[in-house]
């Protein structure tokens, strides 16, 4: 009997300090599969190490394995205490467990819904089970299954549309105006981590950093060094907003430095070409007025909040068709692995009938080859028949998910000795 | 005068832009891109079987372009508007274009469906071809102008939606305001040559029937004021002397030039523009 099971922590319930702790490093990871394969030789594992969850994957022929044999391991692995952690832990078996991993790789489970990382942390911790010897054939094909899953949610449904985090939501934006960005001039206020990595993502889409102004002016040279811009000084920067297309305001400033009177000025200047205006500085930076001018488009740090509430409101309503097609895979998966559990009885069901029916014409005694002929062609007429029924129902329940159920009952009524068959033989399964 | 065959292959090509319609308005609530696929296979579809009214029609009509009545003018201005998004804007199209196009040429057909075998108006035979230029060209600018004009509306949506900074469903299914203008200007640049194309030929037309270059009728004049104003905008546009908002605003006052040119002639007096009784 196989047996998948998930035990471990995530973001929902577990602070962050002990994900910390559990987190497998990844220079320790080949460490933490040496140590699996010695001490569970026959259990596949497979270990999904992220900022948000710590998770083991496993896959068992036979036997058993209990949360505290686990949780022996990750104790005696990171060094602390079981009872830090055993609180937060779960554990996930059989359908349950299939469904987790399915929606795990659709970025379902994750804390921004549909991100698209968690896909390839998941491959990435595939490759390195796989290195290490721990996959083989049941958790290869649940995990392989589960990329392919990720991957269907993400194409047919639009569970990863729409920017999420301030600084793509900014990039968003700028492609609303602008369209596909392709050297944007932008302007950053201040060097604040926030409007560094809004510049970041506003340059990898395709806008040009053109100015950098600090009241530090060797702050202020640094950064515009790392982005090929010009510092510019805290008096003379307005001169250049004619030429620009995106400002990004993030100083520390406890009073607006964008007025109205300057950026209508500026706007007369610039003939109306628009402009895109983020003030992600607390208290902000630009002066709220200034929206109303045509053509001036202002988003201050609650406005780009918004927005990406906007998106992930949408991103949520994509959950329920992500969650159909994932239920369709776990009864695909589910079906595939139930049938291979209902292999063996089949065959046993089959060897049965076929020793009966030698027996009884044993019993006849000698035969002409004829009567020999038409009584083999009867026995095998007859075993296709018998066989017809119990076979569609097996199909069915493991359609249903309850072909174990049906397993023992066909044991239990035609007695079949079962430990022959039940040790499978994995290449006759394949 | 047999007219079942074309009114049959017309109302085809009015529901398919009907229906066109309804996909395109599903896949906007639903943001199904699928859907939207379909809507504009159906739109397609409907423009081939638009396309093939006039084949069906040429054998009853010894003009080839069928401006003999208000049904028929309707039904060519439509196939011209259809024709130049679907196949001069092809490279520009917008998804969300088709949610205002599709139920304006079903519109456009319906009502001319209504009195399609109303009164015709006697032409000119034989028939010059610069008549038939001159129609041509004047049908195709007035069509490229309403394509501008449906193109500003849908700007003037997203920037009242990127001013609003909610993040609605205008603004996820609406393209930028950069591919928006484009969808704007293009148009009208093409407009303000076919028109200027059409009053050349038109003249040349006017001195082979009637002797003189010029006829001073309202028409004229208002095809004149019209070419005049978007040949302004475009300049202001591709001259960089302005952008933004406002000379979208002034783009959609100046559609009504064009409304009142293409209908309203009726309006000021017969004159050799009257097309259709």
């Amino acid at each position: 009997m196989i047996t998948f099971l998930v035990y471990g922590i995530n973001h929902k319930n577990c602070p962050v300090e002990v994900r910390e702790k559990l987190h497998f490093r990844e220079r320790r990871l080949p460490e933490a599969y040496e140590w699996i394969r010695r001490e569970w030789p026959s259990v596949e594992t497979l270990i999904l190490s992220t900022c948000n969850r710590v998770e083991l994957y496993f896959s068992l022929e036979k036997g058993e394995l209990s949360s505290e044999t686990i949780g022996n391991f990750l104790t005696a692995f990171h060094g602390i205490e079981r009872s830090s952690f055993e609180c937060f832990a779960y554990r996930l078996e059989g359908r349950e467990a299939i469904e987790h991993l399915f929606r795990v790789a659709s970025g379902l489970d994750s804390m921004v819904v549909g991100e698209n990382e968690i896909l390839g942390q998941l491959r990435e911790a595939f490759r390195a089970a796989n290195d290490a010897g721990t996959v083989d054939s049941f958790l290869y094909r649940w995990a392989q299954r589960a990329l392919q899953v990720g991957k269907l949610t993400r194409t047919k449904t639009k569970i990863n549309e729409g920017a999420v985090s301030i600084p793509s939501v900014a990039v968003e934006l700028a492609e609303k105006i602008f369209g596909r960005l392709a050297g944007e001039k932008v302007m950053v206020l201040g060097t604040g981590d926030m409007s560094e990595l809004t510049l970041q993502n506003l340059r990898q889409a395709g806008a040009e950093a053109l100015y950098v102004m600090s009241r530090s002016e060797e702050r202020g040279r640094s950064l515009a060094e790392s982005f090929g811009a010009r510092w510019v000084s805290h008096e003379d920067w307005e001169n250049f907003l004619t030429e620009i297309d995106i400002l990004i305001a993030s100083t520390t400033a406890p009073h607006p430095i964008v007025k109205r009177d300057a950026m209508e000025r500026a706007m007369q200047k610039r003939r109306h070409r628009p402009l895109f205006l983020i003030d992600i500085a607390v208290p902000r930076n630009i002066e709220a007025e200034i929206n109303s001018l045509d053509d001036v488009y202002l988003y201050n740090i609650d406005d780009l909040q918004e927005v990406a509430q906007s998106n992930l409101r949408l991103r949520r309503k994509e959950v329920r068709d992500a969650e159909s097609l994932i239920e369709g895979a776990v009864e695909e998966f589910q079906a595939w692995t139930e049938n291979l559990e209902a292999g063996p009885t089949i065959q046993r069901l089959q060897v049965y009938l076929d020793e009966l029916v030698e027996e009884e014409i044993k019993r006849l005694g000698s035969l002409s080859g004829d009567e020999k002929e038409r009584l083999m062609e009867f026995s095998r007429r007859l075993r296709s028949k018998f066989l017809h029924a119990p076979l569609k129902t097996l199909k069915e329940s493991s359609r249903l998910g309850t072909v174990r159920r049906t397993l023992e009952a066909i044991h239990a009524l035609f007695r079949l000795d079962s430990d022959e068959i039940r040790i499978s033989d994995r290449n006759a399964r394949e | 005068m047999n007219q079942t065959l074309p009114t049959f292959v017309l109302t085809i090509a009015c529901a398919l832009y009907l229906f066109s319609f309804v996909l395109h308005l599903v896949a906007f609530m639903t943001g199904g891109e699928r859907i939207n696929r379909w809507a504009l296979v159906l739109v397609r579809v409907g423009f081939l079987v638009h396309t093939f009214f006039f084949f069906s029609d040429a054998g009853n009509q010894e003009l080839r372009i069928p401006v003999s009545n208000f049904g028929a003018v309707m039904a060519f201005f439509s196939w011209a508007l259809a024709f130049v998004y679907l196949v001069l804007l092809a490279k520009i199209q917008s998804e969300s274009f088709g949610l205002i196009l599709s139920p304006l040429l079903s519109f456009l057909l319906g009502a001319g469906l209504l009195r399609f075998n109303a009164g015709q108006t006697s032409l000119p035979t034989p028939l010059n071809p610069y008549f038939i230029l001159h129609l041509g060209t004047a049908f195709f600018a007035y069509a490229s102008f309403t394509l501008s004009f449906v193109a500003g509306v849908l700007y003037l949506i997203q920037h009242h939606e990127l001013k609003r900074k909610r993040g609605g469903t205008f603004y996820h299914r609406l393209p930028s305001l950069e591919a928006l203008e484009g969808l704007i200007y293009q148009p009208m640049a093409w407009g303000v040559f076919l028109l200027l194309l059409a009053v050349g030929i038109g003249m040349l037309w006017a001195k082979s029937a009637f002797g003189t270059y010029w006829l001073w009728e309202p028409k004229t004049l208002g095809t004149l004021l019209t070419a005049f104003f978007y040949l302004v905008l475009v300049y202001v546009h591709y001259g960089a002397a302005s952008r933004g908002k406002r000379v979208v605003v002034i783009s959609l006052l100046a559609f009504a030039f064009v409304f009142l040119n293409f209908f309203g002639v009726n309006l000021f007096g017969k004159g050799h523009h009257q097309l259709f009784p």
